[in-house]
């Protein structure tokens, strides 16, 4: 069970971090975004490529940090892949999104939205190929941390949880601290509102599109330093990110985060009690639970 | 001879391009002076100052403030030209503290936010002791207070103030009033867009009424408390009493 529960926080944490950025982007452009996910994947093969360029560039960066199978180039590549990944997320608004919120309606968007999935999805298995990636090919076995309960955990997965942590403590001391911030905040409350008050609507935009970005980018590296890095990898976590932002209540960054780890509790905690062909459906139940108590989700607002 | 702050000629204005709301709407206001725009629910009211603000599609026509002519300027803009917009309702963000909602106002100004909301809170003292406080758990009267310290934290020279006495108990509605006349006699010029006819006339310098999105009849409180369209329209057919 303690196995259950601290794999399901570390899913959690990674998925809080994916979903921070489409409850920013669904709140404030108003539409369900169907390929938020697939800028992990993009995030995870960005930072592998940079990964490999740096090693073959300084391979002294090549060396692993600790008894983590993480590479210095690979913690240079995450913060590459960051930008490229927000500014990539930024491209796609330009070329997609922004021509059809000008002239149509959220129905478009969405529906947009499952194209520019499907078409990062194909990109990436025409340019790297159908079969999955290691960021490091040697093996790095888990540590026994107590045997009654059994607890297997890998130094990476610590590394992990505590980056995302301490991600989402910054981002919390920026929302909370800053004008930026409260700027944020008051576009995603009241985009007219902010505006009259001084906050360039498009330039928001852009950040809200680069900070989305940039998170999904963290998580899609995470999650692959933790199973495998593959073009499926945004199919696979579009449901649970989904439900992490419906049940966190939609615009809530707090109340993504809360519901990152609550889809990532609830998935593995469930496998105790289901066969794993279940796991799927267990965001879906969560949903259903939470909306039946609290339609606006657990952190969301009361219209 | 009274400054002219704002000058609206020929204005013709709406939310979707082709289908105006406003035709050809006129007016003007002095500095220091407070305008009136009443007229029925649906009349353009709203259209107008948010037009004004920069938050509709103006098809026709000029809002000149000064020698500027503000077709075309971003609602964020506005505040560079010394323009304020208290809107009608979600005037606040509920989801900041008074403070946050402040300091995101007073980013606007030209000075040290921390000063500019000091002076906030000396004309507004209630705000002081809740100001760690979500602006969403305030009453309407403090709310509204809230609202009009946002606008006039960066000291801007206009204010287009949208019905600010709107679902307030009379009494708290009364305060709001006499604060609106208190900002325009410190040299702020106010656009006011009041439901209540007699109130609106009451702290005016000057009067517009708006119906079916285009001018009716303006002029000086006094003479459209006398004109029968006023008293017909507005006032039950009795004349106001105006001593």
């Amino acid at each position: 069970m303690i196995q259950n529960l601290f794999d399901g926080i570390l899913v959690g944490s990674i998925l809080s971090l994916g979903a921070i950025g489409l409850t920013m982007v669904m709140h404030m452009l108003r539409f369900a975004n169907f390929s938020h996910a697939e800028l992990l994947s993009l995030g995870a093969y960005v930072a592998l490529v940079f990964d490999k360029l740096l090693e073959l560039m300084v391979p002294g960066l090549s060396q692993t940090i600790g008894g983590l199978s993480l590479t210095f180039s690979l913690i240079l590549a995450i913060v590459i892949s960051m930008g490229v990944t927000g500014v990539s997320a930024i491209i796609i608004d330009w070329l997609v999104f922004r021509r059809i919120r000008d002239s149509a309606g959220p129905l478009s968007m969405v529906f947009a939205s499952f194209g520019v999935a499907l078409i990062v999805r194909n990109l990436i298995s025409l340019v790297f190929g159908l079969k999955s990636k290691l960021y490091n090919e040697e093996i790095v076995f888990a540590v026994r941390v107590s045997t009654d309960p059994l607890l297997l955990i890998k130094l990476d997965q610590v590394f992990v949880l505590g980056m995302a942590l301490v991600i989402m403590l910054i981002f919390h001391f920026v929302l909370s601290r800053t004008t930026f911030g409260y700027a944020l905040k008051a576009v995603s409350e009241n985009p007219t509102l902010a505006q009259v008050n001084g906050v360039r609507l498009a330039h928001m935009i852009r950040l809200i599109w680069l900070i989305g970005g940039g998170l999904a980018a963290v998580a899609g590296v995470f999650y692959g330093l933790n199973n495998q890095v593959s073009f499926l990898m945004g199919k696979d976590l579009v449901l649970s990110l989904f439900a992490a932002v419906i049940v966190g209540g939609i615009g809530s960054i707090y109340g993504a985060v809360a519901g990152g780890f609550l889809v990532g509790l609830a998935s593995n905690m469930a496998l105790l009690i289901l066969p794993s062909g279940y796991k799927p459906a267990v965001p879906f139940l969560i949903i259903l639970i939470i909306l039946s108590i609290r339609p606006m989700g657990l952190f969301g607002e009361n219209k | 001879m009274s400054e002219t702050v704002l000058q609206v000629q020929s204005l013709t204005a709406g939310y979707v391009p082709g289908l105006p709301i406003l035709h050809e709407v006129n007016m003007r206001l002095d500095k220091g002076k407070i305008v009136a725009v009443i007229g029925p629910n649906g009349a353009g009211k709203s259209t107008l100052i948010k037009a004004i603000a920069g938050l509709v599609i103006v098809e026709a026509g000029t809002i000149m403030l000064g020698t500027r002519n503000l077709v075309g300027i971003r609602p964020d803009e506005m505040a560079i030209f010394g323009i304020a917009y208290v809107p009608q309702r979600d005037n606040i963000f509920k989801t900041l503290t008074i403070r946050q909602n402040l300091l995101l106002a007073a980013k606007r100004g030209d000075g040290p936010p921390d000063d500019l909301i000091e002076r906030m809170f000396t004309l507004f003292v209630p705000l002081r002791d809740k100001q760690s406080e979500k602006a969403g758990r305030l009453s309407g009267g403090q709310r509204q207070m809230l609202a009009i310290a946002m606008a006039l934290v960066a000291e801007p020279t206009l204010i287009l103030m949208d019905e600010p006495t709107a679902g307030l108990a009379p009494m708290v509605a009364e305060e709001i009033l006499a604060l609106v006349q208190d900002i325009a006699e410190k040299g702020v010029s106010v656009m006011l867009i009041e439901q209540n006819v007699k109130a609106a006339l009451r702290i005016s310098d000057r009067a517009y009424i708006l119906a079916e999105g285009r001018n009716q009849i303006d002029g000086s409180p006094q003479e459209l408390m006398d004109g029968q369209v006023v008293a017909e329209i507005y006032l039950g057919g009795r004349r106001l009493k105006t001593s």
